[in-house]
Order: C-alpha cells, then structure tokens, then sequence
C-alpha cells in the first residue's frame, strides 16, 4: 500500500546524522568542556576533583528533573531556586537550635517545599494563571520568607547531616547513588508509565491531550508539585554540602536548571525532551562552575556566563524548533 | 439491527457565542446503531452541535439524553466514559509522540505501573489493520503526511470501542480508497450497534453510507428525513434554502490587462513551480483537494513564506516582495483564511481593526492621527459594505462572523488595492452575508480589481470565478474559463494525479 512506501521513506530521514542532531548540543558542549578542563589543569581527572564535581553537580542534577517535567508541560517553574534557599535557610537555621530534630526539620523543609511547588500547581492548572508570572511572583515571595527568616548566611547542620552529602562507598561518593537513583525513578516514571505518557501529550498538544480523555490539569498538578519537592531535596543536600544556610544560594538555580534542561534537548515549547539529556545538562553547568571556582572567577563573572548560556540555549531550541517544522 | 428506540435525543439545544446564535433550539432523535448524515453549509452550526455532543462545549439551554439518562457533558473525559467520542475537523493529535501513543492516549494498556508498550503498539496496529492500512506505530505523527495523520485521528476513536462515534468531515484529506476503507469499518461499527453521526459537505459520501439525515440551516434544525425518502436535488435546496442558480453574481468581463503574474514560483515542496496570469478585473479562482498548496502559493506570493525560486510582476513589471509589507506597497491586499487568527485583532474596535493597514495615509502634521479623517473614512466604508455594528467603536470580537469577515474586507479596500487575494472569502459565515461578500467581491472586479481567490467549497469557486486554475501536489495540473468548468471535471483534474500533501 502508498501509505506504507511512504514510512519507509521517512525512516531513511530519521537516521543516524539526524539522530546525532537530535541529541541535543549538551554532548557536544560537555565534550568540549571536559577537554579544556584536561589541558587547562592537570588535577582535573583526579579522584578528588570528580568527586567534587559530583557533589557540586547534584542539587542542579535533582532539581533539573522536576524543572525538566515542566518545561515538557508546556510550562516553566522560575520559583525552585528560591524553593531552595528556603530550605537549605531552614534547615541550617533550625539545626543550629535544634539539633535533636533533625529528622523532623528535614521533614519540614520537605513539606514547605512541596507545598510552593502545589500552589504552583493549582494556580497554573486550576486558576489559568500564566506559568511564567505565577512562579515569578511565588518565586519572589518564597525568597521574602527565607530572608526575613535570615537575612545572612548562618546556622549549621548536624555532624551526621553533614554526612548525607559527604558519605561514600568506596570510591563512589554517595551522591553520584543519589543522582542515579532520581534519573531512573524519573526516566522510568516519564517513559515507562501511563502518567509519563500524559506529560507528554499535555505539552505536545494540550487540546487534543484533553479531547483523549487525559486529566489535564491533574497532570499539570503533578509535574510543578514534583518540582517544589526536588527543589526541597536539591536545598536540604546543599546544606549538608556547605554545612550551613546561605538565603540566596538559589538565587540562579531557575535559569540553570532550564538551561541543563533545554541544553539537554528538552523544549521550551513542550512535549519534546527527556531526562538524560537535563542530566548530561545539569554536569555541563556543575562542571563548569566548579571549574570557574577553582579558577577563583567571581561570581559576578559566573552570572554573566549562565545568562548567557541560557541564551544560546534559546537559540538552539528555537533553531531545532525551526527544523522539525521544515 | 435494533431501531426501536430513540437510543441519543437532543431537545431544544441553544448555543450562543458573541454575536451568532450558533444553534437555535435544535432538536435531534437517532437511534441505536443507525448512520445519521448531518449536512448544512459552513456555519450552520453542525460543528458546535458536535462539540456540545463530544463535551467540549457546554449548551446554553436544552437537554441531551442519551441511553434513557438525562445527561450533561461537561468535559470530554466524561463524554467518552459515557461511550460517546467524536473526531475533529482540525487535528488532534500530538505531533511529537508516535502513532501508537496518539491512538492509545488516555487510555494505554498497562502492565503493573508501566505502560505495557507491546500490547500499545499491537492494539494499534489492529486498530488500523481494520482501516486495511499499515502505518509504523512507531513513527512520530509529525513525520506523517496529512492524510496519514488523518488515519490516526480516526483510528484513535475507533480504539475506544464507543457507542457513539462522531465524525466531522473525516474524509477531507482521503483518497477514494481510503475513504471506502473507512466507510467498511463504519459499517462493520454500525454491525456491532454503534451509531454514527457523519458529517460531510460532499452529498455523494452522505449518499454512500447513511441511513437517514438531518439538514442543519442556521443554526437550526431543518429537516430530517431517511437517505432512501430525498433526492440529491432536493436535500441541495434545503441546505441553502434557495435555488442555486441566483445565488451569485453575473459574472463580468475582463480585459486583457495583467495585474498579477507569477513566472516559476516555488516554495520548498509544497508549491512547484506555479506560472499564471492575473487579469484586470478578472476573479481568478485557485481549485483543488485541501492541502494541495494553493494556501502556501498566496502566501508565497505576499511574502509571507519566503519563495525559493520564481518571479512576482505587478503590471508588467517585476517587483520584489519579501514580506507583506512589501505586498502591500505592491497594492497586494490579502484576506487570510482564518480570519480570527490571521486577519483581526479580536479585542480591539472595528475602527481601529479597519484603519490599521492604511492609517499611515492619513496623517496630520506628518505624525498624528487625523481623528476626523479616520471616523468618516471608517464610516464610509461600514455604510459601504452594510457592516451591522451598533457603532464603530464595538469590538470585533463580538460580531458575528459574516460582519468579521466585512470587517478584513473593509480594512483591505481601505488600502485601494489593484490586486486582492481572497483565501476562503466566506468560511463559516452565513447565507446572507455570503451573498452580500460575493455580491462585493464582484463589484471590485468590475471596478478594475485583480481578484485571486481559493475556497474549499467547489460551488463558490464556480460561481465566482472567471477562470478556474486546478492545483495538486503544488501544481497547476488544469485551467478551465468560468464557462466551461464544472464540478465534475474539476474533481476529475484535481484528484488525477494526487500527491499527498505534507502538514
């Protein structure tokens, strides 16, 4: 039949330089970076700075999968870095008086987090409210309570707190088992599951995700309550990497987990991208910045750098963007 | 086949939208398992009665029982629970996932918590074996051709296993094989007890394969009568109401002026090298199967798509158009298909919508706004054209969809343009204003104006146009004068030699 003759045409199209295409530019520019980190210092693959990398790595690698799920919605989650400073604030705070607690303020930070991340949720989905302005405005309030909780970076964790980030089996820092464990969960649940499928078809094409029965706001819902727990998470583990609370570590986390995300080949458009991509995305941006640490560049200096990283980010999802259509 | 009761009653269903009553207290009774054919012009409000049908759109007034129950769908999830799915004019489908997701979505089998991706893609499979078509599950709908996609569409509410199925213009982008393909499996579904509600705008289809129709005009329910009960003739005059042969305007003379010539016009895949010829007053009119690129050459020719090859000459001479800025200092006026997308600015004023593309030419001190200027050049133009506004200043979100479309006419006269291009003049307008449009596009060729126009609706085309050019694949495969073309051999030329269009 014509039909048939016609896929098989188009199979040829999909082959191996438009997979490579596909993959996404992170690959290319992880590549490229890990090469300059080889030449320019010689420590560079020792067992320390990989392992320093890891743990820098982390807290972008967790919270890129809930900012990733999102922008496959469709949408954009601008509030988990100031999730973050939330927690990573209260924890240090409330540990510092409290050491005794420390499983109850774990929980609590856990709770508040989710809790941005649900009212995220229910305004995008339920109220229509604009994504982008909705976790703004949540974004700067949750940054309000965390700086008029502490205004300073202060507080401490517990000594076995401290171990959650820094513990390690062997050589394998136990944070490289973190990242691991919430990509397969998150790959597994966006892959392999019904509800996977639905985020999806949500940011593909919402209407027609609708008119299929699919619980469209439910699963809007989701993906931004998922995000404000991973934030949670991503805050608490650096707390126990840097020991203490710091108000505005998060301030540039939103920017770089969209830009993991889209580097990683997941779109700003939706319904197109996936999680290993946002991992290869979230090593690009922790590898970088803890070669510009060690290089001693101020941070100002690395502002700039992400800002325009994202940008080239942009480009790149509006030119692949461009090259679906044809 | 059990024909007993009334299996799906609709009483007294009103819907209005901003300025249309869209259905006007529509009552509908089909029996289980029957094939009910729903015909009307384009706006008649079939579309709207499926959507409130299907849940996507919630009546205003009127009742829906449905298997003995009183029912109200107020979203489509709870439309299909209740066994009633409906197929779109426009697509639904999400072009990123594959065809086997597409056609399974909202309800994918599963193996414990994961998506148990053989039986997807099996199931899918079946589903369109009994189209008796092969597509790969697996391939993404974006990469699909038009009437690929429109497979999936349909296979996708066959996979629901409904009690009943609505199918609105199903067959727009299929060839006579696929669409005798489909008309098996709807009988087979009709075997098992389904009932259909079909919509089509070509009666032979209508003809083909339902057991009973129901004529919709304005909003309003007509008739309905058995297949078997109504000639073709007759069910033509209870559409329009009228006979046909007064419904368009004398057709005038051109001369032999060129206004408008194309030479070799290409764009990607979709126009392939387009030569013609425009006329002074002359209404040119663009045939063909939908998706055949006649929407990619107008847009190719003002500039909104970027040509790859070919020349553009105004009055013999060539000009260099880039983008509709450029068409427009050409004297090119283009009225979009989709008015509401592409023509108005839906929450601003009629005056300001109609002075936009010309307001630079009346300007005072060189900068401002000449205030007085605007209001009489609106006004003539609103008495010009019997635009029914309560005043100027009413938004144009709120009219209804024949004064909308007067409302794009108006801001392009406004231009005095010496070329218009008129994509679907009257999509989903009424009776009336449709003749007034025709009755308009008429007197601007006779006052000089290159008219080049293309409408789906082949009666249009007919009784508008001086000549007729036939497109497929991006070609022009046939040219007929006005006098010689008919429906009949216009199909015939556009549905020879068929390459499927590309979305």
């Amino acid at each position: 039949m014509k039909v048939a003759s016609d896929i098989s045409s188009y199979k040829k199209h999909n082959s191996f330089m438009q997979k490579l295409a596909n993959i996404g530019p992170v690959y290319y520019a992880l590549f490229i970076l890990i090469i300059i980190g080889i030449i320019s210092q010689p420590t560079f693959t020792s067992v320390r700075n990989l392992r320093n990398i890891i743990i820098t790595t982390t807290p972008w690698a967790i919270a890129s999968i809930g900012q990733t799920m999102v922008l496959l919605t469709a949408g954009i989650d601008l509030s988990l870095g100031s999730v973050i400073s939330l927690t990573n604030t209260v924890a240090a705070l409330l540990m510092k008086q409290n050491p005794e607690m420390m499983l109850a303020i774990v929980a609590l930070c856990i709770i508040s987090g989710t809790f941005v991340g649900f009212i995220n949720g229910i305004g995008i989905a339920y109220l229509n409210l604009n994504p982008f302005i909705l976790t703004l405005a949540t974004s700067v309030a949750t940054q309000g309570i965390t700086l008029a909780i502490m205004y300073q970076p202060g507080g401490l964790v517990t000594e076995l707190f401290l171990k959650v980030s820094r513990a390690e089996l062997g050589p394998i820092p136990v944070a490289l088992l973190y990242i691991l464990f919430f990509y397969l969960l998150g790959w597994f649940v966006l892959r392999k599951t019904p509800f996977g499928l639905d985020v999806y078809a949500v940011g593909g094409n919402e209407a027609a995700a609708r008119l299929s029965g699919i619980r469209t706001k439910r699963v809007k819902l989701a993906v931004y309550t998922i995000s404000g727990f991973l934030a949670a998470l991503a805050g608490l583990f650096i707390a126990s990497r840097i020991g203490s609370g710091d108000p505005l570590v998060g301030n540039t986390m939103a920017t770089d987990t969209i830009t993991a995300s889209v580097l990683g080949g997941t779109s700003l458009f939706g319904g197109v991208g996936g999680l290993i991509g946002s991992l290869m995305g979230s090593f690009f941006i922790g590898t970088l910045s803890s070669t510009l640490n060690l290089n001693n560049v101020s941070p100002y200096i690395q502002w700039i750098v992400k800002g325009l990283m994202l940008i080239v980010a942009l480009a790149l999802d509006l030119w692949q963007k461009g090259n679906h259509r044809k | 086949m059990n024909m007993e009761h009334d299996f799906l009653t609709l009483q007294a269903i009103s819907k209005e939208f901003p300025g249309v009553r869209a259905l006007d207290a529509v009552d509908l009774k089909v029996k289980k398992g029957e094939i009910r054919a729903l015909v009307g012009e384009n706006g008649a409000g079939k579309s709207t009665l499926i959507k409130i049908l299907s849940g996507a759109y919630r009546a205003d007034s009127g009742e829906i029982i449905f298997d003995g129950c009183k029912s109200q769908f107020d979203d489509p999830i709870r439309a299909l629970e209740m066994g009633i799915g409906a197929i779109y004019q426009e697509f639904n489908l999400v072009p990123s996932l594959t065809v086997a997701e597409n056609i399974m979505l909202g309800q994918v089998p599963r193996k414990g918590i994961q998506i148990d991706d053989a039986k997807m893609h099996q199931h899918a499979a079946e589903v369109i074996a009994k189209l008796g078509l092969t597509l790969n599950t697996h391939e993404k709908v974006q990469n699909l051709t038009v009437a690929q996609q429109q497979i999936v569409e349909i296979a996708k509410v066959i996979a629901r296993n409904l009690r009943v199925l609505i199918m609105d213009e199903p067959t727009a982008a299929l060839n006579e094989v696929e669409t005798q393909n489909l008309f098996k499996v709807i009988q087979l579904l009709q075997k098992q007890g389904v009932t259909i509600l079909y919509i089509s705008h070509r009666l032979k289809e209508v003809f083909e394969i339902a057991d009973s129709v129901t004529v919709l005009k304005d909003g309003k329910v007509v008739d309905t009568t058995l297949i078997k009960d109504i000639s073709r003739e007759d069910l033509v005059r209870m559409m329009i109401g009228r006979q046909i042969d007064d419904y368009y305007p004398e057709k005038g003379g051109s001369n032999h002026d060129v206004v408008l010539a194309v030479e070799d016009l290409w764009y990607k895949d979709r126009v392939c090298g387009v030569s013609f010829d425009l006329k002074k007053g002359e209404i040119l009119g663009i045939a063909g199967l939908e998706g055949q690129g006649q929407s990619e050459l107008v847009r190719t020719i003002i500039g909104l798509f970027k040509r790859d090859k070919g020349k553009i000459f105004r009055d013999d001479e060539e000009v260099n158009i880039q983008n509709p800025i450029d068409a427009k200092i050409a004297g090119i006026g283009y009225i979009p298909d989709d008015r509401k997308q592409d023509g108005l600015i839906l929450v601003r004023s009629v005056h300001e919508n109609i002075t936009l593309p010309s307001i630079k030419n009346r300007k005072k001190a060189g900068i401002f706004i000449d205030f007085k200027a605007e209001r009489n050049f609106v006004k003539d133009l609103i008495q010009k054209l019997s635009i029914k506004v309560a005043n100027s200043f009413q938004l144009v979100n709120n009219l209804s969809g024949g004064n909308q479309q007067k409302v794009v006419l108006s801001k392009w006269l406004g231009t005095s343009p010496e070329v218009l291009i008129v994509a679907e003049p009257t999509r989903g307008i009424d009776v009336g204003s449709k003749k007034e449009i025709h009755h308009l596009m008429r007197d601007l060729a006779r006052s000089g104006v290159g008219i080049l126009m293309f409408s789906c609706e082949l009666p249009e085309l007919l009784g508008m146009s001086d000549r007729i050019l036939v497109m497929a694949g991006g070609k022009i495969v046939a040219e007929f004068s006005g006098q010689e073309a008919t429906e009949e051999k216009i199909m015939a030329a556009a549905t020879k030699d068929v390459k499927k269009g590309r979305s």
